[in-house]
C-alpha cells in the first residue's frame, strides 16, 4: 500500500500527506522501453528525485510533528532510478508496486482527497519530485514514470499538473490548511512552445471558494533548472529539510505558542538557502512562492532548539587573564567566569549577554549574542 | 502603558526612517525576548516600555528586506534602535542622478539637485581658488539649486539661512563624489563660462592627483607651468601642448609634473572625445606611473574606468546605440553606458474630454549582447518628475527596471516581491497598493501590487478598487487582466471573460500579469467562447516563450520591430524629444 502508514479512517483532525518522486522514466530516450513520443521530451534519467521524496516521506514519519493535526497517512509513490537509494524506514514500508505511473497516481490522489475531506481542520501537504514543464509562473506540471507512452491519448497523459491539483484542493470543504511543494526542473523554451495548448495532465476540477491556506513552493524559477547533488538528494530538498529541522525555526508568537515553523518564516528561509548551495556549485535557482499564501503553521517543536556556541579570544596572549560570564537574557547565569578558551557549549536558542573582563592592556568587553540554531561562533577581541 | 510589578522596567525606542510618511506608519516590527517570544507587534516606530533583558528588533524596511537588531534593555534607561533606508540603493541612485544631471545642457534646465547629487566642497576646498569657484556656482544656480539641510550625504550642505555653501566632514575622502561634482560643474560651465572652465579643471586635477592611497584628498597645489598652459591654451591645442609638455618634463626627469600634466591631458581629450589621443596619452601615463612607483593608485583606476567607457564608443550626449526606440510618450535621458532614466510626462486628467496619456503600456526596445529586448517601462504618468519615472538597466542580455526611489510606496512593492519577504508584510502590500490604486494615483504600481496580492490569494477582497483600476486606466491591460480573476468566481464571470479576451489582445507590462493571463485562458471555469480562448491562449503562449518570468517587469527577448515598430505610438529613439524634467513642488 502506497499509504506507509496504514491508517484508517479519522474522524479527528490529521495530516495527510502525498509524496511522489519520478527519477524513472520508461519512454524517454535512455528508458528501458523508448517511445518516439518519449524521446521527443529530450529529457535524461534523473538520479535524485525519488530519493529526495523518501527523504522528505521520512522527515514526516520521524520528524514531523503537529499535536493538532497528527501525521494520520502517508503516501509515497516513488520511481526510483536503478541503484538510486531511498530513506531505509520508507523503503521498508513501502510495498511493491509503488511507482509513480498515472494509474497510480490518480488512484493515491483520490484516496489522499477523500482522505483530507473527512476534517476541515485536517492538514494537508504535498511534495512531488520529478522533471517539470512550465510555461508561466502559474503553471507547474510534474513528468511521470509512463510519460510518453503510447498509450495515453495525449502527450501530457503520463504527467500531473501540479497547479491544476492545487486549485481544484483551494476550497473550503476539505483540509483548510495545505502545503505543497513542487521540486522539479523546468523546461526549454521550444519543448514549452509545444505546451502551450497541454491537455490530458492529471488534474481536478475547481470548486467555489477557498482554504485558509495553501501555499506552493516552486523549487526554481521559470526556464531554471533545479539541480541536486548526483547520487544524494535535491538542492530544494535538502533545503527543505534543513529549514523544517531547524533553519527556519521561530520561537513562540502569535500563531503558535511553540517553537515552530511557518509558512512566512520557511519562505524566508527556504529561497536563500536553495540560492547558497546551487551557488555554492557556481549555479543559480530560485525559490518561488504561490498559491494562498496566508499565515499557517507547519511544524511545532517540543522544546527549544538546541544551538552549538563556540566563543574565541583575540588575541590568544589575552587568554590567562581573561574570563567570560554567559547571562541568558541578561539575567540568569549559565556561565560563570570562565577562563578556559575558547568556550564552547550547547545552549537553548535565544539571546545572551557575554561579558569578558580582563586585565590592562586589555579592555572588557560585553556582546549579546543571538543563539540560532544549529551553530554560532563569536570572536571577541580584547584588544 | 506601563507594566506592573516589581520587575525592573526599562525603555525601548524603535525608530524607523523613511522619507515616505505612509511607509514609516506601516513598516511592520516585531520585538521578541530573550527566549524568541514574539511579545509585540507593531507599525512604524514606538516608545515602548519593557521588562529589562535581552531583546531582537526586526523590521521589514523600506527595500522590502528584513532588517534585524539586538538590544539590552536595562533598568530606568532608554534603548534605542533605529532602522533607516536601505542606502546601497540610494547610493546606487544617487550615482545615476548624478549622471543623469551632468549630461544636462546647461544649469537652466536642471530643476533639481538634492543632496544626493553630492558637491565635492573638499576637492574644491584643495584649490586655491575654490571660493571663487563656489561663489560663481552658488550665484547662479541658487534660484533652482535646492540643497536640504543635513542632507543625506555628509559632503556638503547648503546652508539655507545664508544661502552659501559650507564644506562638512572636509575629509570625507570620497572621490566618486568629487568626480560627480566636477562633471556636473564642468557640463555646466562648457557654455557660458569658458573663463571659468580652467579654474574647474584645477579642481578636477587638484581631486585627482592629491589623492592618496588612504582615501583621503590632500591640498595640493598645482604645477603653475600646467596652470598657464591651461589658461591660455584652445581646448583642442591645450590638449595636445600638455600631452607633449608631458612627454618633456619625463625627459628631463620631472616625473611627477609629468605624471601631473598628463592627468590635465587626459582630461582634455577625453571632454573633446578623442578616443585615439586618449589611449595614447593613458599608456604613457600609466607606464611613467609604474616606472616611478606612484601610489596614487585611484587616479588611475579612475582613468581606468574611464578607458573602459571609451573603448566601445567615445562619450556622448546623445545617448545609448543600444536604446533602439520606444513608445511615443515615453522619455527617456541616457544616464550612462546602458542605463537610462525614464519618464512620461505629466498627464492632467480632464473627465469631459475622456483622454488617455497613451494607448498601450510605455515601452523600450533595446539591444543587449545577443538579442534585443522590448521591456515594459511601468512610468507612472499622473504625477512630476521624479515621481514619473523609472531607472532601466541593461545587464548582460537582462533588462533591469525599477521605479524611480523617489516612488516610495511603488519601491516598497517591487522591493517586497524582489526580496521574497511579502510572506510578512502582506499587510503592507495590502494597504500599499490601495493608496497607489486611490490618493497616489500610480496605477502601474497599483497593477504590481494587485498581481502579487492575487499570487498570495489576497485579491478578492479588493475587488472595488480593481474594478477602479480596469476601468480608468484603459491603456494598463495588466489591470483588466486582475479585474477577469476577481470576476472568475462571481455572477460577472462572463464579463469577466469579455475583459480578458481583451487585455489579452494589449501589450503588458508585467511578467506576472502574462502568466496569469494564460492561466486565466487555459483555466476558465466554464468552456464558454472556448475557441476564442484557445486562439488567445496560443497567440500568447507563443509570444511567452520569449519572456524572462524571473524579471518583475515584462522583457521579452528577440523583440523584432515589426509589432510595433510604424505603429502609431512608435518612435525610434533618436527622434525622443529632448527631456524636459519638471520639477516638484
Amino acid at each position: 500500500m502506497p499509504d506507509i502508514l496504514n491508517s484508517s479512517q479519522q474522524s479527528t483532525p490529521a495530516t495527510h500527506a502525498l509524496v511522489i518522486g519520478v527519477s524513472r522514466y520508461h519512454h524517454i530516450q535512455d528508458g528501458q522501453a523508448p517511445t518516439e513520443r518519449g524521446r521527443q521530451f529530450g529529457l535524461e534519467q534523473l538520479t535524485s528525485a525519488a530519493r529526495s521524496a523518501s527523504e522528505v516521506a521520512s522527515w514526516l514519519l520521524n520528524s514531523y510533528r503537529n499535536a493538532r493535526a497528527p501525521l494520520g497517512s502517508l503516501r509515497v509513490l516513488l520511481s526510483p532510478s536503478p541503484g538510486e537509494v531511498i530513506a531505509s524506514d520508507v523503503a521498508e514500508r513501502l510495498s511493491s508496486p509503488h511507482g509513480a505511473t498515472r494509474a497510480a497516481v490518480e488512484q493515491e490522489l483520490a484516496a489522499f482527497r477523500t482522505a483530507c475531506a473527512q476534517h476541515v481542520d485536517n492538514v494537508a501537504f504535498v511534495y512531488v519530485a520529478g522533471h517539470g514543464v512550465q510555461l508561466t509562473n502559474h503553471g507547474a506540471i510534474l513528468l511521470l514514470e509512463d510519460v510518453g507512452s503510447d498509450a495515453h491519448l495525449n502527450e501530457l497523459g503520463g504527467a500531473l499538473d501540479v497547479v491544476g491539483c492545487h486549485q481544484g484542493f483551494d476550497h473550503p470543504r476539505t483540509a483548510r490548511t495545505q502545503f505543497w511543494f513542487f521540486d522539479a526542473c523546468r523546461q526549454v523554451p521550444e519543448v514549452a512552445r509545444r505546451f502551450a495548448n497541454l491537455a490530458g495532465a492529471i488534474t481536478l476540477d475547481e470548486q467555489h471558494g477557498h482554504a485558509d491556506s495553501s501555499p506552493l513552493f516552486l523549487a526554481s524559477s521559470t526556464r531554471e533548472v533545479a539541480f541536486a547533488r548526483v547520487g544524494q538528494s535535491s538542492l530544494f530538498c535538502e533545503a527543505l529539510v534543513w529549514a523544517l529541522q531547524r533553519g527556519a525555526v521561530r520561537g513562540p508568537g502569535e500563531e503558535c505558542g511553540e517553537w515552530h515553523v511557518s509558512v512566512s518564516s520557511l519562505h524566508e528561509k527556504l529561497a536563500p538557502r536553495v540560492r547558497l548551495l546551487a551557488g555554492q556549485a557556481g549555479e543559480d535557482q530560485n525559490v518561488e512562492i504561490t498559491g494562498r499564501v496566508l499565515p499557517a503553521i507547519i511544524h511545532r517543536l517540543a522544546e527549544p532548539p538546541r544551538v552549538k556556541l563556540q566563543v574565541t579570544l583575540q588575541p590568544p596572549a589575552a587568554q590567562p587573564v581573561t574570563r567570560a560570564s554567559l547571562f541568558f537574557g541578561a539575567q540568569r547565569l549559565v556561565l560563570d567566569r570562565h577562563a578556559a578558551w575558547p568556550i564552547d557549549a550547547e545552549l537553548e536558542a535565544g539571546l545572551y549577554l557575554l561579558d569578558v573582563t580582563t586585565a590592562p592592556p586589555y579592555a572588557d568587553k560585553k556582546a549579546i549574542l543571538d543563539l540560532k540554531p544549529p551553530a554560532v561562533t563569536e570572536d571577541v577581541k580584547v584588544a | 502603558m506601563s507594566l506592573q510589578g516589581t520587575t525592573p522596567i526599562g525603555t525601548l525606542s524603535v525608530e524607523l526612517e523613511s522619507t515616505s510618511s505612509f511607509l514609516m506608519g506601516a513598516l511592520p516590527v516585531e520585538v521578541r525576548d530573550s527566549r524568541s517570544r514574539l511579545i509585540r507587534t507593531f507599525k512604524g516606530g514606538q516608545l515602548i516600555e519593557l521588562e529589562v533583558g535581552l531583546y531582537s528588533v526586526s523590521a521589514i524596511l523600506d527595500d522590502g528586506r528584513r532588517s534585524t537588531r539586538v538590544v539590552h534593555v536595562e533598568p530606568d534607561a532608554r534603548a534605542v534602535v533605529r532602522f533607516a533606508p536601505p542606502s546601497p540603493a540610494l547610493a546606487a541612485y544617487a550615482k545615476l542622478r548624478a549622471a543623469a544631471f551632468a549630461r544636462r545642457a546647461s544649469w537652466a534646465e536642471l530643476p533639481l539637485i538634492d543632496g544626493l547629487l553630492a558637491v565635492g566642497a573638499q576637492a574644491l576646498v584643495a584649490t586655491e581658488d575654490w571660493k571663487k569657484v563656489m561663489a560663481g556656482l552658488a550665484a547662479r544656480l541658487l534660484p533652482r539649486l535646492l540643497l536640504p539641510r543635513g542632507g543625506p550625504d555628509p559632503a556638503v550642505r547648503l546652508a539655507a539661512a545664508i544661502d552659501a555653501l559650507a564644506a562638512e566632514r572636509a575629509d570625507n575622502g570620497d572621490l566618486d563624489q568629487a568626480i560627480r561634482l566636477h562633471e556636473v560643474a564642468r557640463r555646466a560651465f562648457d557654455d557660458a563660462h569658458a573663463d571659468t572652465e580652467a579654474a574647474l579643471t584645477r579642481a578636477e586635477m587638484a581631486a585627482l592627483l592629491s589623492t592618496s592611497d588612504d582615501g583621503r584628498i590632500r591640498a595640493l597645489s598645482l604645477n603653475k607651468e600646467a596652470l598657464a598652459l591651461l589658461d591660455g591654451v584652445d581646448a583642442p591645442e591645450r590638449a595636445l601642448v600638455l600631452r607633449e609638455r608631458s612627454r618633456l618634463l619625463e625627459e628631463t626627469k620631472r616625473p611627477q609634473e609629468a605624471l601631473q600634466l598628463y592627468v590635465a591631458a587626459l582630461y582634455a581629450f577625453m571632454r573633446l572625445g578623442d578616443r585615439r589621443q586618449w589611449l595614447d596619452t593613458l599608456n604613457d601615463f600609466a607606464r611613467l606611473a609604474e616606472r616611478v612607483g606612484d601610489p596614487r593608485s585611484r587616479v588611475t583606476e579612475f582613468l581606468n574606468q574611464k578607458a573602459r567607457a571609451f573603448e566601445n564608443e567615445p562619450l556622448s550626449r546623445d545617448g545609448d546605440p543600444r536604446l533602439l526606440e520606444t513608445s511615443r510618450e515615453l522619455r527617456t535621458l541616457h544616464v550612462e553606458r546602458g542605463c537610462w532614466l525614464a519618464w512620461m510626462d505629466r498627464f492632467e486628467v480632464d473627465p469631459a474630454r475622456n483622454r488617455q496619456p497613451c494607448e498601450e503600456v510605455p515601452w523600450m526596445r533595446l539591444r543587449t549582447a545577443s538579442t534585443t529586448i522590448l521591456v515594459g517601462v511601468p512610468a507612472n504618468p499622473y504625477d512630476d518628475y521624479p515621481h514619473n519615472s523609472c531607472m532601466v538597466f541593461v545587464e548582460g542580455d537582462r533588462v533591469r527596471v525599477l521605479p524611480a526611489p523617489e516612488r516610495r510606496v511603488a519601491s516598497a512593492v517591487h522591493g517586497l516581491i524582489e526580496s521574497g519577504n511579502v510572506v510578512h508584510a502582506v499587510d503592507l502590500l495590502e494597504s500599499a497598493t490601495e493608496l497607489l490604486a486611490s490618493k497616489y494615483q500610480d496605477p502601474a504600481g497599483a497593477a504590481l501590487g494587485g498581481l502579487l496580492l492575487q499570487r498570495l490569494g489576497r485579491l478578492e477582497p479588493h475587488a472595488g478598487w480593481v474594478e477602479n483600476l480596469a476601468r480608468d486606466f484603459p491603456w494598463l491591460a495588466d489591470a483588466r487582466i486582475l479585474l477577469a480573476a476577481v470576476l472568475r468566481n462571481t455572477s460577472e464571470r462572463d464579463r469577466g471573460l469579455d475583459v480578458l479576451l481583451s487585455a489579452a489582445r494589449q501589450p503588458l507590462l508585467f511578467a506576472d500579469a502574462l502568466s496569469l493571463a494564460l492561466a486565466l485562458l487555459r483555466r476558465w471555469p466554464d468552456r464558454a467562447r472556448f475557441a476564442e480562448r484557445q486562439a488567445a491562449q496560443a497567440a500568447l503562449a507563443d509570444a511567452a516563450v520569449d519572456v524572462d518570468f524571473s524579471g518583475v517587469v515584462l522583457t521579452q527577448r528577440n523583440a523584432k520591430p515589426a509589432p510595433r515598430n510604424g505603429s502609431p505610438s512608435a518612435v525610434p529613439a533618436s527622434a525622443v524629444p529632448a527631456p524636459v524634467l519638471v520639477r516638484r513642488a
